[in-house]
């Protein structure tokens, strides 16, 4: 019996210790909040690791590719390409995927040549100058691919008194396809349309791994710059048309381009 | 067949050859400066290359035409028929040549000034004979 008020005082203290414990310990929101910033961490981390991983390629791929002319020289007319064309629901596409996709699409609407350059955090597609009409469409082969002036041809009395006194201007076009993650502008520099002519020889067949291997995330975006040059006669000299009287979408779809990239 | 004929006439014939052809290819050439730029940023090429080829020759006629208006007593003179035929077929052919320069680019893919520029090797001597034949009958004293 002399030991009952030792065993009330530790009862009690074994209550107010319980009590002080479970005063002491995170509530429930406090456990929710400490997981979210956990892994608000986590995400910054990893978001910070791929920030370096994209720095790191941008890096390698700087020094690897030539250079597209960045900011981008002023074009005759530009598009988006809607994310839905590019990257299908549920897929989670790398930039070399991406790449293919289009080189289909470009071979698919009847291009041979193309060449990839480097632009900041991304890359940019070139398709080869080629001959168009007034209304977008491409000359017919073997002009289409002429980069030289292409007069009428005569077929009948008519044409010939048409192209005896009158010169019909030639249009020429190159299409640069922009995939990067970062916004942009336009630069004051006109691209002549030799060099538009030479760029897609001076480009990369492909792409390197570093950026091809890339994932096409939610920060990519791909914009068509279309440049178009219009040569009066054969005697004048060919200039960038700014704007083009077709728009940018109508480019690509008179050129076939936007039906195959949409399939 | 006669064997001569009268200066005046073979002048007149001729005049009249060169005043055709040379309106002819002056308007041709005109109407391609004026309606396009044909030739681009190289019109001043094409006038260079035109305006020699014809208006020599038609200046000395047109002198010739305004000393014999200014003449009219004197008897008219007679010239071989020979030369006069030879005369007239090479100038034919030189302005046949010149026409064709012209009428020959919207058949080919060929620069027209590139075109004027090769047809040099050609005209040039061609223009000398025929100057020097045309001197028969502009510049010559013929046969009383």
């Amino acid at each position: 019996m002399k030991n009952i008020p030792f065993l009330k005082i530790g009862f009690i203290v074994s209550v107010a210790l319980a009590i002080c414990i479970s005063s002491c310990a995170p509530s429930a929101k406090e456990r929710e909040t400490s997981a979210v910033n956990d892994s608000i961490r986590v995400a910054d981390s990893l978001a910070m690791i791929q920030a370096e991983q994209q720095r790191i390629a941008d890096s390698i791929a700087s020094r690897t590719m030539p250079h597209f002319p960045w900011p981008p020289p002023p074009a005759s007319a530009s598009v988006k390409i809607p994310r839905n064309f590019i990257v299908k629901p549920n897929e989670n596409n790398t930039l070399f995927q991406v790449a293919r996709e289009f080189e289909s699409a470009l071979t698919n609407a009847g291009y041979v040549s193309f060449s990839y350059f480097y632009v900041p955090s991304g890359f940019a597609m070139v398709s080869q100058l080629e001959q168009i009409n007034a209304d977008g469409t491409p000359k017919t082969d073997p002009d289409r691919w002429s980069v030289q002036y292409q007069k009428a041809r005569v077929f009948d009395l008519k044409s010939y008194i048409t192209a005896l006194f009158t010169s019909r201007p030639g249009y020429f076009r190159i299409i640069v396809f922009i995939f990067t993650s970062e916004p942009f502008s336009e630069s004051g520099y006109k691209m002549p349309k030799d060099t538009a002519a030479k760029l897609v020889h001076a480009g990369n067949s492909d792409l390197p791994p570093a950026i091809g291997n890339i994932k096409f995330s939610a920060k990519f975006n791909c914009t068509t710059k279309i440049y178009e040059f219009e040569q009066k006669s054969m005697n004048s000299a060919a200039v960038l048309q700014i704007p083009s009287l077709v728009d940018g979408k109508q480019h690509l779809v008179k050129s076939k381009i936007w039906e195959e990239i949409a399939k | 067949m006669k064997t001569q004929i009268l200066m005046r006439t073979a002048r007149k014939r001729l005049a009249i050859l060169w005043f055709i052809f040379g309106g002819f290819l002056f308007l041709i050439l005109f109407l391609q400066t004026l309606l396009t730029s044909y030739y681009g940023d190289k019109v001043d090429q094409a006038w260079s290359w035109f305006l020699p080829t014809i208006f020599p020759t038609l200046s000395l006629i047109t002198a010739v035409f305004v000393n014999d208006a200014l003449d009219q007593d004197k008897p008219d003179k007679s010239v071989d028929n020979f030369f006069y035929i030879l005369t007239f077929a090479l100038s034919l052919v030189y302005l046949a040549a010149i026409s064709l320069v012209f009428l020959i680019c919207p058949l080919t893919q060929a620069n027209p000034i590139d075109l004027m520029k090769l047809s040099n090797f050609g005209l040039g001597p061609l223009q000398g004979i025929i100057v020097a034949s045309m001197g028969i009958f502009f510049l010559k004293k013929g046969n009383q």
